[in-house]
């Protein structure tokens, strides 16, 4: 509940001031575009959350991966904007198995999933400055998973622990392709020239996933989802 | 603006809560009720086929959940018997595909147990003895040896050796009931056919003494008729023997999760020679039938991988899944057998003394899933032989075993 009351304040605060610097705005400021088209390039962080319920001795970590994506932004007034992203960014983690056999040499058993998305974050953004710009968006965002592989140690009946890599295919009863979920941005971004036709950016964007990786095909399904956290440069043209 | 931040903020409560589940090893159940839940629940959570299974295992839950609530209702004056007991578990695991599923379930008023095999559906027993009779009075037999150890506890068995093709050629021949020979703790009286076969001193590693290694043996027929299977370990140990390198026969998986299809990747099942292994290069014949199970099957497919190897016979059981009877694995990768393993020695040991206050159950099934190089399963479906005999009752009765002569006849003619 703390969360949410924190959640709506930020927000809430974040249109006042905004709208306070529309009031002193009476005429667009110089260097001001309605449109903004640019690519970025960066890293990202996925977490996976999923209730191990009884199961002690398994637990998900997350992975670093990377992304990449083009955009688009309306600006309606300086400091308001809509930006959509189509991004390819990776959600990646980890299932480590904490295994108490003898035949196990390490005592742990590793799966490495790797996972490939396209996403794309819808956001109101919020600015502010003028050369020099700190942004804020908040939306949502729909995706849909493309590729899907593993690697890593497990047992086959011969008890000897052997390593895998493989290709996953996706399986239609159990795996939910679409994704979906609500979307924040925290960004800085620098207007170049005279024109301030071009910038630069460095933002951060945070894809928090509503929907269960998994289809409901059981009675008793533990559910699964990503947050996946980008860090990325950007070039964009304003027009 | 402030719809959308009410609509956001609602979203934000939108990921699902995790179901309460329990760990099926720890559980005690006080009533039929809790225990059809539990059971039930650890099924779902541990049965390695549901990608192949065709039962709708939550229409189970809703279906027969008012039949133990039901049972419980009825308290002490109409209590329930072990028959409705039974017929009600049989109808929960009815069709399920795994070939070892046995569940055996305590009830504790009747202080008995019943077992349910929903996969075990034979269309014959094996005529074990009639087979042995007809093999002894073969013309030409020589070198047989047999367990004749009373009450022993190492599997039937029986090795010797059969006429060739020419004059003083040879088939060398073992039969055996199941795969639960015990080095360690099975006399060498128990093993003799075994040692017999394979090499009296070094077992494991094929010795000259070996009838398999004779020179005069021209083919090796191995007869798995009614062969329940046993102890994965000794196809790495006896059946390998017959091999001079590795032998990938398919794959395996898991389960690696309580969701039912948390799969883990497929794994490639290796066979591997011993130490000292010989380059055999001789005819080698499975025999299998209906009741040739388990560790039959998985060489039933091992030997259809040979490129000197054939399965005789017919269709084989169905019940490929490798399993591990404890509940090791399954507080590994929680799949597997769950649950009090003494009430399987209950089931299996006659007379074995076995008490308990609550509904105690254990539940015996497959901890892997097991498909050829294909990726084909033989779970519920069986092995189907390279050269198909029919079994006979009639014709057995009379004396002709015609799936021995068959496999003989291949081993003679090689076709």
């Amino acid at each position: 509940m703390k969360k949410k009351i924190l959640f709506v304040t930020a927000f809430m605060t974040l249109f006042c001031v905004a709208k306070a610097q529309d009031a002193l705005d009476t005429n667009a400021a110089p260097g001001f575009y309605h449109w903004n088209l640019g690519l970025s390039l960066g890293v990202d962080y996925n977490y996976h959350s999923a209730n191990m319920v009884y199961m002690n001795n398994m637990s998900y970590s997350g992975m670093l991966g990377m992304s990449f994506g083009i955009h688009a932004q309306y600006n309606f007034k300086p400091w308001l904007g809509v930006r959509a992203d189509v991004l390819t960014l990776m959600k990646d983690y980890v299932m480590t198995n904490h295994v108490i056999i003898n035949k196990i040499d390490n005592g742990t058993l590793n799966t490495g999933t790797i996972n490939g998305y396209l996403d794309v974050p819808v956001m109101a953004v919020f600015s502010f400055g003028n050369r020099f710009k700190v942004n804020f968006g908040v939306g949502g965002y729909m995706g849909y998973w493309l590729v899907s592989s593993r690697y890593g140690t497990s047992f086959p009946f011969s008890g000897t622990v052997v390593e895998f890599d493989e290709d996953v295919k996706f399986n239609s009863t159990r795996d939910n392709r679409f994704d979906g979920g609500l979307a924040a941005s925290v960004g800085l971004s620098l207007a170049l020239g005279k024109s301030q036709a071009w910038s630069l950016g460095l933002e951060g964007y945070c894809l928090y996933g509503l929907t269960d990786i998994q289809k409901k095909y059981m009675r008793n399904l533990s559910p699964r989802y990503n947050t996946t956290y980008t860090v990325q440069l950007s070039l964009s043209r304003s027009f | 603006m402030a719809i959308a931040a009410m609509s956001t903020l609602m979203m934000v409560s939108c990921r699902k809560e995790a179901p309460v589940l329990q760990n099926p090893n720890d559980l005690r159940c006080k009533s039929y009720t809790e225990q059809f839940q539990v059971i039930w629940e650890g099924v779902d959570q541990s049965y390695v086929f549901w990608e192949r299974d065709t039962v709708k295992w939550d229409t189970r839950y809703d279906r027969y959940l008012p039949l133990f609530q039901a049972f419980d209702a009825r308290g002490t004056a109409n209590p329930v018997t072990l028959d409705e007991y039974k017929e009600a578990w049989s109808k929960v695991f009815k069709g399920l595909v795994d070939h070892h599923f046995a569940a055996i379930l305590w009830e504790p008023h009747l202080k008995n147990a019943v077992a349910i095999s929903p996969g075990h559906k034979s269309p014959y027993q094996t005529d074990i003895a009639q087979e042995v009779s007809i093999l002894k009075r073969m013309p030409g037999i020589s070198d047989l040896t047999e367990n004749t150890v009373p009450e022993s506890k190492a599997p039937q068995s029986w090795s010797c050796l059969l006429p060739g093709k020419g004059a003083g050629e040879k088939i060398a021949y073992f039969r055996f009931t199941g795969f639960a020979f015990d080095i360690k703790n099975q006399s060498r009286a128990e093993l003799a056919p075994l040692y017999a076969f394979f090499d009296p001193d070094t077992l494991g590693n094929v010795g000259d003494r070996a009838l398999i290694n004779r020179d005069d043996v021209k083919g090796i027929l191995i007869d798995v008729r009614g062969n329940n299977g046993g102890s994965f370990a000794n196809i790495a140990t006896f059946i390998a023997s017959l091999l001079h390198k590795d032998v990938h026969i398919g794959y395996t998986r898991v389960k690696e999760g309580v969701g039912r299809l948390d799969y883990s990747a497929w794994l490639p099942a290796v066979i591997t020679p011993p130490k000292r292994p010989i380059k055999n290069e001789k005819n080698i014949v499975l025999l299998v039938d209906a009741n040739s199970m388990s560790c039959s099957e998985i060489t039933a497919v091992l030997t259809k991988c040979l490129p000197n190897g054939k399965v005789v016979g017919e269709r084989t059981f169905g019940g490929t899944g490798p399993l591990w009877p404890n509940t090791m694995l399954h507080n590994i990768f929680y799949n597997g057998c769950f649950g009090d393993t003494n009430l399987f020695s209950f089931y299996t040991i006659e007379g074995r003394t076995y008490s308990n206050p609550d509904y105690a159950y254990y539940v015996y099934t497959s901890t892997f899933d097991f498909v050829d190089l294909n990726y084909e399963s033989f779970e519920g479906k069986g092995v189907i032989p390279d050269i198909v005999v029919p079994y006979n009752a009639q014709e057995l009765k009379a004396g002709t075993d015609k799936q021995l002569e068959r496999a003989l006849e291949y081993l003679r003619n090689g076709k």
